[in-house]
């Protein structure tokens, strides 16, 4: 076992320099810099694609509502542009549902918007609903 | 992180996903537009248009398009395919569709008179099954008048329990035991132009509030402002083929033919009888020696009778007949089909035939119930349809005199194969399958 201090001899001590401690630090920061941006980058397109999902499900949702009858009966729904559940008051839907001219056809448009990070997002869905001439037939 | 990021990229298409459904549900429907009607748009290809056919459909800042092909299916059926594309996401949906008379939109259908009786007479008309759209169907279609022949006319009375027995697609452990039917609901009422509600044996014309004042159950009545529709014509040939390949009941031939010595009703492998050869096989069942049970398409070239005490069942099949059907007093006649014949019609009599049920007798069928002639219901009859009725006797279409009557409509009526719609008439396009596919 060697002397931790031999007289007449200069010790090697074992560590790092106070350089090589400035550059683990600087290194560190560098890489803390990068890893809490891209975390930051990360949960925002969390945020984001959260924000998009919900809207998709509530246009799936009043789409569904607004088709549900065959007749086309729910086409007037009555539906308000705040969604029902509170957890998505943030959302506003917008429902357009017009008769194509000449035709039983009727399109049926939902555009879902919402403000997520200081920016006005939305999506849209529409889709075709033919009137059939059973509902014509059976209850003009 | 990349989790992360992978949300937003999933969210983007889970987007253009529920837009691409939504634009080949787009597809669907515009395809049925076209299959109803050639010429209402001035857009839409013929009737008979079966090419591919795309259409942009512009979903806020996504461009979506549906592309729809129409091919023929099986069993008359129009197959319709659609793939709806929104930015490199698709969706494609298959319906298979039937194109029918809307005449099997009525429970009942009288091509002219329907005849409805006071106690004991009573008739209830209910839907049959989940999905049946609370306006796509009608209870009773009258092409003259609708007969209320005594003043106490009992229809969908709340007040009389009736209990049936099961449909084709209940669930296996209802099957045999009695349903107590849900409450009726009021009745609607399809009227021809100059058509009439009338009451009492000298017609006396009513409308609806003084039909409601005799406590008739109605709802409404809906007035067309032209004359109800031709009721199908029945592909005879089609139903013959169908007979002549139903090889089910060959065994049940060739026993009923060994019992009554006759060699020829032994050899019969088909299911095509003449009126003898089936009133032989009545006999043969009406021994005993066999349950009472015939399988698939039966077609009779004239007419049926089954007396007193005789039990005939028809397993997942039809009963089509060149003459008058009569079930006499205490007879029974039962035709049933599962899930995968309900399709298939139950009853139908052609070449000027009428239906028959006299009293005590029980006739419980499952798919339509059509009669060139009358469909008379009388005193002391059970009558349990689920399907429809169609009678097209031009003078007295069908009479419930003193019978009780249960039509529970089934909307799958609408897919009855052999059935042709006359030139020129209306269809009414019936979904009666709908497919994702990958």
């Amino acid at each position: 076992m060697r002397p931790l201090d031999t007289p007449g001899v200069s010790p090697r001590r074992a560590g790092m320099t106070i350089m090589e401690v400035l550059i683990a630090t600087m290194l560190l920061g560098v890489l803390s810099v990068v890893v809490f941006t891209a975390f930051g980058i990360g949960l925002r397109s969390a945020a984001l694609a959260s924000g998009m999902n919900v809207a998709t499900s509530l246009a799936e949702e009043t789409v569904a509502r607004l088709v549900a009858s065959p007749c086309g009966s729910s086409f007037t729904l009555p539906l308000s542009p705040e969604p029902e559940d509170e957890r998505y008051a943030r959302y506003r839907r917008e429902v357009a549902v017009s008769q194509i001219p000449g035709t039983h056809l009727w399109e049926v448009r939902v555009t879902v918007s919402w403000t997520q990070e200081r920016q006005a997002r939305s999506v849209a869905l529409a889709t075709l609903r033919y009137v059939s001439e059973a509902c014509r037939f059976v209850a003009p | 992180m990349w989790f992360m990021h992978q949300q937003q990229t999933r969210a983007g298409l889970r987007l253009r996903t529920a837009a691409a459904a939504a634009a080949a549900e787009a597809g669907v429907h515009r395809a049925l537009a076209i299959l109803e009607s050639a010429a209402r748009d001035g857009r839409a290809p013929e009737r008979g248009w079966r090419p591919a056919y795309s259409e942009p459909l512009k979903m806020g800042a996504l461009e979506g398009r549906y592309t729809i092909a129409i091919a023929d299916g099986p069993g008359g059926a129009v197959m319709i395919t659609s793939t709806g594309e929104v930015d490199g996401a698709r969706r494609r949906l298959r319906a298979q569709v039937h194109l029918a008379s809307p005449a099997l939109l009525a429970a009942l259908h009288g091509a002219s008179l329907v005849r409805l009786e006071g106690a004991p007479a009573s008739t209830m008309i209910l839907p049959y099954g989940t999905g049946v759209g609370a306006r796509t169907w009608i209870h009773i279609g009258a092409g003259r008048e609708l007969w209320f022949a005594t003043t106490d006319a009992a229809i969908n009375d709340p007040a009389r329990p009736v209990e049936v027995g099961p449909g084709p697609v209940d669930a296996p452990d209802r099957q045999g035991s009695p349903t107590r039917l849900q409450r009726p609901g009021p009745v609607r009422i399809l009227l021809a132009r100059d058509a009439h509600l009338t009451v009492g044996q000298d017609h006396q014309r009513v409308d609806v509030q003084q039909l409601r004042a005799l406590g008739v159950h109605l709802d409404g009545v809906v007035l067309r402002a032209e004359p109800l529709p031709h009721l199908p014509e029945v592909d005879q040939a089609f139903y013959r083929a169908l007979a002549s390949a139903n090889a089910s009941n060959a065994r049940l031939n060739q026993t009923a033919g060994e019992y009554l010595s006759d060699d020829d009703l032994a050899r019969k492998q088909d299911s095509l009888y003449s009126p003898r050869e089936f009133s032989q096989v009545q006999v043969y069942l009406q021994a005993g020696l066999a349950p009472p049970r015939l399988r698939g398409v039966i077609y009779v070239a004239g007419g049926v009778v089954l007396l007193g005490g005789q039990r005939v069942e028809i397993a997942d099949g039809a009963l089509v007949t060149e003459g008058t059907v009569q079930v006499s007093e205490g007879a029974s006649l039962e035709i049933s089909h599962s899930v995968a014949s309900r399709a298939l019609p139950g009853i139908v009599v052609l070449r000027a035939g009428a239906l028959i049920v006299t009293g005590e007798a029980r006739l419980r069928v499952h798919g339509l119930v059509y009669a060139s002639r009358v469909i008379d219901i009388r005193q002391g009859a059970f009558v349990e349809i689920v399907g429809s009725v169609l009678g097209n006797d031009e003078g007295l279409s069908f009479r419930n005199a003193g019978g009780t009557v249960v039509i529970r409509y089934d909307p799958a009526v609408l897919g009855t194969p052999g059935l042709r719609v006359p030139d020129g008439d209306p269809v009414v396009a019936w979904v009666a399958v709908w497919e994702d596919l990958p």
